[in-house]
């Protein structure tokens, strides 16, 4: 099957400045995908490279089976994009809006954008300008959903966002993202956790894993073990140990690579003897915090 | 289709306000173009004041007023950045560009031909001849007016950019204009022609095909380097394409035929006694060399015109001021016994020579004009219609001269009256000349080349009659019978069309004269 989204070696340089290097992902058709990483990681910048907002200084990126440099016009019909920082004409009316959006989409459901509507609690009558924060957002994805597009490319969607709103915009998305394939940036990873089926991470532009959620969550556990005494941990400790700390004779770490049949015989290796060992499944917010502090470390 | 009128009606629906006050600019504009004669005299008519400020002011405004509306009208697709919320949307560049240009054509172009076509049908001037004209002149509008806005507007984001981006523009300009005077081209010299071209099209050119690929790209950076190559390849091909010695080429020396008038310098009174100061005089980068000359045998029917003049010295290392050919138009009628030829020069080089006696050898390229379709013309009472002039009448304010107005160009015309023979009542303030001296008045037609992008179809001009200069002029109190210069209705104007009969070249000799005899100035 063709993935939604390929990238190949996609790399952007803004003078001597890495923003994105060599990035290569797939998003399959049917994903819900969250590209996460820390502020300037590359997320915005990978997002408008796809949408060929900006050039790639090198590789290159499919959408939609298209080359990315070719995204405009038309393409956009396949397309929902909904971005925070998104400029949209403040002079309109919300509904006056809809109904300039509304010609440019043949696949425009008209009952699908009142249901939105209401959904959202779009005020029609109210000028852009007047809209909070939250309200313009849930115009853009009321735009960007009404059409039914193959492809909703979110970035930053709920930045600064209210957690009613959050849950608004989210439940909107989930309930059309079914027939679509979704892929968004965020910081928010406690709501990407509950709906995202893949999840990227990015860091300084680079791609450190691109994988779906059930898989990350099964490879990474926090491991906390009893040791027979006291004493400095052994070094080196294997590279997909994250974040050891000692308290007397407990020790804890990250397992980036957790494996039910191998990982005790490692731990075993390492430590000898150990006592009441425990494998604790990990929140996305938790796997996110020990790659970043590895990644600052290094 | 569809998308280009979807988009223009938004853009409609969002500037009505813009466009309600771009068609009231219009209809004030269209007011002052009705009545140009008014125009003219617009202090001494009974308009109200409101009328004749807005009159004096009403051309620029509704330029300025167009472009910011063109502005306001492009950037509210804005194709700079990458934030804009419509290049994420089934935007097609080409409808978008085209919905643009469609709302120039219909809230610009439209009104402003209707007002050429109203203009045309009130002054009783035909449209159909004069459809093709009009329509060239419409397109030359937006060659030279719209498309560079629309250029402008789209390689900004906002107003503020824009006026910046002008700015910068402006000061390139005078930069350019300034390096320009540090290499050795001429005001009467000119490129080769098909360098001429290559500029014209390189010009003309880059400001159809930059909008286009921005729009198309949105590459502002690829367009500004675009426009600035543009600019710079120009200014090269100005620097480094020598000059066609274009003066020389086409103006032979006198040599080989009679010349067409007897012309001699006069030499210049010795100034003595100590300048007065003058911040004024003292403060301009460049002062004017007055060469009085006498002229004679400027065959009747027959007009010359000094076109250029170049002053050289024997003294090499003195010469650097005067190498150039520079502009003159001096008209010799008949008549006229004295002139003086004006050239200009750099203070600081005039400063080192002013006071050394210099052989001055001076050129002047002349064209001789003789009249063609010569016809006399009844100056009737009111205004009235003349296949050549126009429709005109007696200048009530300025009694030695018509006011005429005519589709799209003045014509090129030779003009002599003669008040001896029709003496109309006198005016006290009107040009008195000796009386047994015709007056002449000349009219350059106007026309240029393509893009001619005018504002309105109408030429206003006047046929100035002025008086010619005579020897007597220089005795202080001439004692001799003046009569006034005065039109009138019943008064025998001869009209004719200037036929180019020839150009050529002569030089005359100025010798033993000192520079600062040839400067005016308030000498004690």
């Amino acid at each position: 099957m063709t993935p939604v989204i390929r990238t190949d070696a996609l790399t952007k340089k803004y003078r001597r400045v890495f923003a994105l290097e060599d990035v290569n992902l797939e998003v399959q058709e049917g994903a819900v995908y969250a590209l996460v990483g820390q502020n300037g990681a590359g997320k915005t910048t990978t997002i408008k490279v796809l949408m060929n907002l900006i050039p790639a200084t090198q590789g290159t990126a499919q959408v939609l089976g298209t080359d990315s440099r070719k995204i405009r016009g038309k393409s956009y019909t396949q397309i929902g994009y909904v971005s925070e920082n998104q400029e949209i004409p403040e002079w309109m009316k919300v509904g006056a809006l809809l109904d300039y959006l509304r010609d440019f989409y043949p696949t425009w459901d008209l009952g699908l954008e009142q249901s939105l509507v209401k959904q959202f609690d779009l005020p029609l009558d109210r000028k852009i300008k007047a809209l909070s924060r939250g309200m313009k957002m849930k115009l853009a994805l009321a735009g960007a959903l009404a059409f039914h597009p193959r492809l909703i490319v979110l970035d930053e969607p709920f930045g600064g966002l209210d957690p009613l709103v959050r849950d608004q915009l989210i439940e909107g998305l989930l309930e059309r993202a079914a027939e679509s394939t979704v892929f968004l940036s965020s910081h928010d990873l406690a709501e990407i956790e509950s709906f995202a089926s893949h999840v990227g991470y990015l860091e300084s532009g680079k791609l450190l894993f691109s994988e779906d959620m059930t898989s990350l969550s099964t490879r990474f556990r926090e491991v906390e073990l009893t040791r027979d005494s006291d004493g400095p941990l052994p070094s080196p400790l294997p590279g997909n140990w994250l974040q050891p700390k000692t308290s007397g004779a407990i020790v804890r770490f990250v397992d980036s690579r957790f494996d039910e049949q191998t990982t005790p015989a490692e731990i075993q290796s390492f430590f000898g003897t150990v006592r009441d060992v425990q494998f604790r499944a990990l929140s996305l917010r938790a796997i996110f915090l020990a790659m970043a502090r590895k990644s600052e470390e290094v | 289709m569809n998308q280009i009128l979807h988009i223009f009606r938004k853009d409609a629906r969002r500037h009505w306000p813009e466009i309600m006050i771009s068609l009231a600019l219009l209809a004030l504009f269209t007011r002052h173009e009705l009545h140009p004669w008014q125009n003219s005299n617009a202090f001494s008519s009974f308009s109200p004041f409101f009328f004749i400020l807005a009159g004096r002011y009403i051309t620029p405004c509704v330029i300025l007023f167009w472009a910011f509306l063109i502005v306001r009208v492009v950037q509210g697709e804005s194709l700079v950045g990458d934030r804009q919320w419509w290049v994420t949307k089934p935007y097609e560049w080409w409808n978008l560009l085209a919905a643009k240009l469609l709302f120039i054509f219909v809230f610009i172009s439209v009104p402003l031909f209707q007002v050429h076509l109203l203009l045309l049908h009130q002054f009783g001037f035909p449209i159909l001849p004069n459809l093709s004209t009009l329509l060239v002149t419409h397109l030359g509008l937006y060659v030279v007016m719209f498309m560079p806005t629309l250029l402008l507007a789209s390689l900004t984001k906002n107003l503020g950019q824009l006026l910046l981006t002008v700015g910068c523009i402006l000061l390139v300009a005078v930069g350019i204009a300034w390096l320009a005077t540090k290499f050795p081209s001429s005001d009467g010299e000119n490129l080769p022609p098909i360098a001429e071209n290559f500029q014209e099209f390189l010009i003309w050119g880059s400001l159809v095909a930059i909008p286009i690929w921005q729009f198309a790209r949105r590459r502002r950076w690829v367009s500004v380097g675009a426009l600035l190559g543009m600019m710079a390849v120009n200014s090269l091909i100005s620097v480094v394409v020598p000059n066609a010695r274009t003066v020389e080429k086409d103006y032979p020396p006198v040599e080989a035929q009679p010349s067409p008038a007897r012309i001699a310098i006069r030499q210049p009174a010795e100034v003595t006694g100590r300048r007065n100061a003058n911040p004024l005089f003292d403060a301009v980068p460049e002062l004017n060399l007055h060469v009085p000359i006498t002229v004679s045998g400027v065959a009747p029917g027959t007009m010359v015109m000094v076109d250029v003049m170049k002053i050289t010295t024997d003294s090499p290392q003195d010469s650097r001021w005067s190498y150039r050919w520079k502009y003159q138009h001096v008209e010799l009628w008949p008549e006229d016994q004295l002139k003086s030829l004006s050239y200009e020069v750099a203070r600081k080089e005039y400063e080192k020579v002013k006071t050394k006696p210099l052989n001055l050898h001076i050129e002047l390229a002349l064209s001789e004009y003789q009249e063609g379709d010569a016809g006399i013309l009844l100056v009737p009472s009111g205004r009235f219609g003349d296949e050549m002039l126009g429709i005109c009448r007696i200048d009530p304010l300025q009694s030695s001269s018509i006011q005429c107005i005519k589709p799209f160009h003045a014509p090129g015309l030779m003009a002599t009256f003669d008040p001896q023979e029709f003496p109309c009542p006198g005016h006290r303030d009107s040009y008195t000349i000796q009386e047994d001296a015709v007056s002449h008045a000349w009219e350059f037609s106007n026309h240029y080349s393509f893009p001619d992008a005018n504002y309105t179809p109408i030429a206003d001009y006047s046929i100035w009659f002025r008086p010619v200069s005579l020897l007597t002029d220089l005795e202080d109190k001439p004692q001799q019978r003046t009569k006034s210069l005065i039109l009138c209705p019943g008064s025998e104007i001869r009209l004719a069309r200037p036929e180019l009969k020839r150009q050529l070249r002569i030089q005359l000799d100025l010798p033993n004269v000192r520079l600062q005899d040839l400067v005016e100035s308030d000498w004690q």
